[in-house]
């Protein structure tokens, strides 16, 4: 409430009503519901069985509906044209056309609500699938390492970039290389990673020119494996690992440097005793933002990935859209969420950093 | 112990501007030397030469007699204390002191003895395993000359560090690091804008001007034998009075100026002819009542400050220049309000005459 005054005074009643209006339909309509809804879906057992042939039964009803009433518009074109003394028997033939309609019509309602009324129990079956299923299991710890890997070789890649931007660059070349970095985030990450498939395909630029010069004998199969999933998403989420450790590093006194230099450090023991513990929220964020953007991630491994590189979300995409089971789709999506808010818990133990350290 | 530190023909050029220009000095070892000068003068520059962190155009910097082309700072037997101390935030008091220790590859019972005598050589005894944020300035300040010392220089280096302290502390921490530099024997190189801790610190001042070492000598030479209009003007108070010399005799010239000629001593060796400058300082200029002196100005107060201790008498002569007079406020009336006559004197020997070239508007 005092935080309301407090606002009020500062933006207006209008202004501060507006934001807590928006605040609250965006916290409670976009994120409290459709996650409460989908922890209660996951926690709801159906018993899909019955349902399938149901299913089967509904369609094959359907198919008849279209088959008569595509009758029933040929008889009424008839109808039209006919002579009287064939009148009769085309209105009679219609009348029994008609009825069958309407009994089809009749089951398919019927056979459609005991398909609603099917039986659903809470239980913990949709998550103990996750696990007794070895292949979904062996992929959803595939995507931790694999995210993990993902995190690490773009902190790897990212740290002494950011460093040089936030310390040794000049001025204007660090607004370039800045520039640099972010124009290829203008065009969508759909076509960045198209753009890697043609880089990596089995006849693409990579293997083309390895083998013109002769250092590989024959073309490396990316695509089949984990290497071109997570060679694509280190690229597709640099941005996210380079800005929050630049940040931090930016805020460095350089001086801090040169004391440490002058007193003998040689630069691997400035970076280890002075930088990365400064720039230890930064490392923390980026790892936490680009750890939940792999393991989230659909596009990269949709285009990137074959069959033998399957991520976890496409399990999870699979069960909604084409198992059409949302029940175990949600149990999935949310084992995903519990690692992701462990991978934070986790991360923030390691750094020592807290929340405040992070939204700095 | 220190080592002597000698700069031969030493110039910095960054793109078209020269920040130092053929600086050419000796420290002898153990010393307290500053420079002393406006900033942008290139002090800092020539202390960051010393230190290794840039290396100079042209010359050589030798400390201890090797030359130091190539080495880097973290290689040179010097600390640099920095102007805004660069302790390191996240490291307790006694991990900063003994990071050059660690550095080195000292065991940590080791490190944590030696950090201990130096908590207690700059009286920080108790504070050891605080983060440094938790300390006052001058603890602070404590603290970096401490972490300097830990490696054992043989030269400390000192970029106006005093500068963040207020003025009781500032005055007292001069007396701390005068003592320490005493104490170990190290050759301290200081830093300042500041002429008060020049003079009260140092063995020897180097005063710069826009990259030139105009002066360099004791605080007492070179407040009274200034050797250029800079030097005379920046440090301390002085009443300028320009023109040309009009006759010389041995240790004097007469130069004449606006307000009559004027006699003073002619250290430089300027001769007849020469564009000079005459410098009086305020406190050897005194209100004359008919007596014999060498100078006498006829001059209407102005206005008159009272600083306390004295009293600051600002006068005009004809030529519409402020003269300033310190005056004792030694309980003796004074009856000048603004707008009387009065008559303005000193002697010859107070007076020094300087070429006029070279000085910068000031």
């Amino acid at each position: 409430m005092t935080a309301f005054k407090d606002f009020a005074r500062r933006y207006g009643a209008i202004m501060t009503a507006y934001i807590f209006v928006a605040c609250g339909v965006w916290m409670v309509g976009l994120i409290v519901l459709p996650q409460l809804l989908m922890v209660d879906y996951s926690f709801q057992y159906v018993d899909r069985a019955d349902e399938s042939r149901i299913d089967y039964m509904i369609e094959q009803r359907y198919v008849d509906l279209q088959l008569t009433r595509s009758s029933l518009r040929r008889l009424d074109r008839q109808l039209d044209g006919a002579a009287a003394a064939d009148r009769a028997a085309i209105e009679q033939e219609i009348a029994a056309l008609e009825e069958r309609t309407a009994a089809l019509e009749a089951e398919i309602a019927e056979l459609e609500s005991g398909f609603t009324t099917a039986e659903t129990e809470y239980s913990l079956r949709n998550y103990l699938y996750l696990f007794t299923n070895d292949l979904h299991r062996s992929i959803f710890f595939k995507t931790i390492w694999a995210s993990a890997l993902v995190t690490l070789s773009a902190l790897v890649l990212c740290y002494p970039i950011a460093f040089y931007l936030a310390k040794v660059a000049p001025a204007g070349r660090a607004g370039l290389l800045i520039l640099g970095l972010i124009v290829p985030y203008w065009i969508n990450e759909i076509l960045r990673t198209f753009a890697w498939l043609m880089i990596l395909s089995y006849n693409g630029i990579f293997n083309q020119a390895f083998m013109g010069l002769g250092l590989i004998d024959r073309p490396i199969d990316f695509l089949n494996q984990n290497i071109g999933v997570i060679i694509g998403m280190t690229y597709a989420y640099i941005l996210f690992m380079v800005f929050p450790i630049y940040n931090t590093i930016d805020t460095l006194d350089r001086n801090q440097l040169e004391a440490a230099r002058d007193l003998g450090a040689p630069w691997w023991r400035i970076h280890w005793r002075i930088v990365i513990p400064h720039a230890k929220p930064g490392i923390a964020v980026g790892c936490i933002i680009t750890f939940m953007l792999a393991a989230g991630s659909y596009a990269v491994p949709q285009i990137l990935g074959g069959t033998s590189s399957l991520w976890f979300t496409q399990i999870i995409y699979n069960w909604f859209f084409e198992g059409g089971d949302w029940n175990v789709g949600s149990a999935y999506a949310f084992v995903l969420l519990i690692l992701c808010v462990c991978f934070i818990l986790v991360m923030m133990r390691l750094f020592r950093v807290n929340l405040e350290d992070i939204s700095r | 112990m220190g080592m002597d530190i000698e700069l031969e023909s030493v110039s910095m050029r960054f793109g078209d501007f020269t920040a130092v220009k053929d600086a050419s000095l000796r420290i002898p070892c153990g010393e307290f030397f500053s420079f002393l000068g406006p900033s942008g003068c290139g002090k800092t520059t020539i202390l960051r030469m010393i230190s290794g962190f840039i290396d100079p155009t042209w010359g050589i910097i030798r400390i201890g007699g090797q030359d130091m082309r190539g080495i880097g700072p973290n290689r040179r037997p010097t600390a640099l204390i920095f102007q805004n101390l660069a302790l390191f935030p996240l490291m307790k008091v006694w991990e900063n002191i003994a990071f050059g220790l660690e550095v080195r590859g000292v065991g940590r019972a080791a490190r944590r003895r030696k950090a201990e005598e130096l908590i207690e050589l700059v009286a920080l005894q108790g504070q050891a395993d605080k983060p440094v944020g938790e300390l006052s300035g001058g603890q602070r300040q404590r603290v970096a000359i401490a972490r300097a010392l830990a490696v054992e220089p043989a030269v400390l280096l000192l970029d106006e560090p005093l500068s963040a302290l207020d003025l009781k502390l500032r005055q007292h921490m001069r007396a701390e690091l005068r003592a320490i530099q005493k104490r170990t024997g190290v050759t301290f190189i200081y830093i300042t804008h500041d002429q008060g801790e020049a003079l009260t610190m140092s063995d020897r001042i180097g005063v710069m001007s826009q990259g030139v070492i105009e002066q360099v000598d004791t605080g007492p030479r070179i407040y009274d034998e200034p050797a250029t209009a800079f030097v005379a003007t920046f440090v301390g108070e002085n009443n300028p009075f320009h023109g040309r010399v009009m006759e010389t005799d041995r240790e004097y010239a007469v130069v004449d100026t606006m307000l009559g000629p004027m006699r003073g001593r002619n250290t430089r060796r300027l001769i007849t002819g020469d564009r000079a400058i005459l410098f009086v300082r305020p406190e050897r200029c005194r209100v004359v009542n008919g007596e014999a002196i060498d100078n006498v100005i006829d001059t209407s107060v102005d206005r008159i400050d009272l600083e306390g201790a004295f009293r600051n008498l600002f006068v005009r002569g004809d030529g519409h220049r402020d003269i300033v007079v310190h005056q004792t406020n030694d309980g003796s009336t004074l009856d000048l309000g603004p707008g009387r006559r009065t008559r303005i004197g000193f002697t010859a020997d107070d007076a020094i005459v300087l070429p006029e070239a070279g000085l910068s508007e000031q």
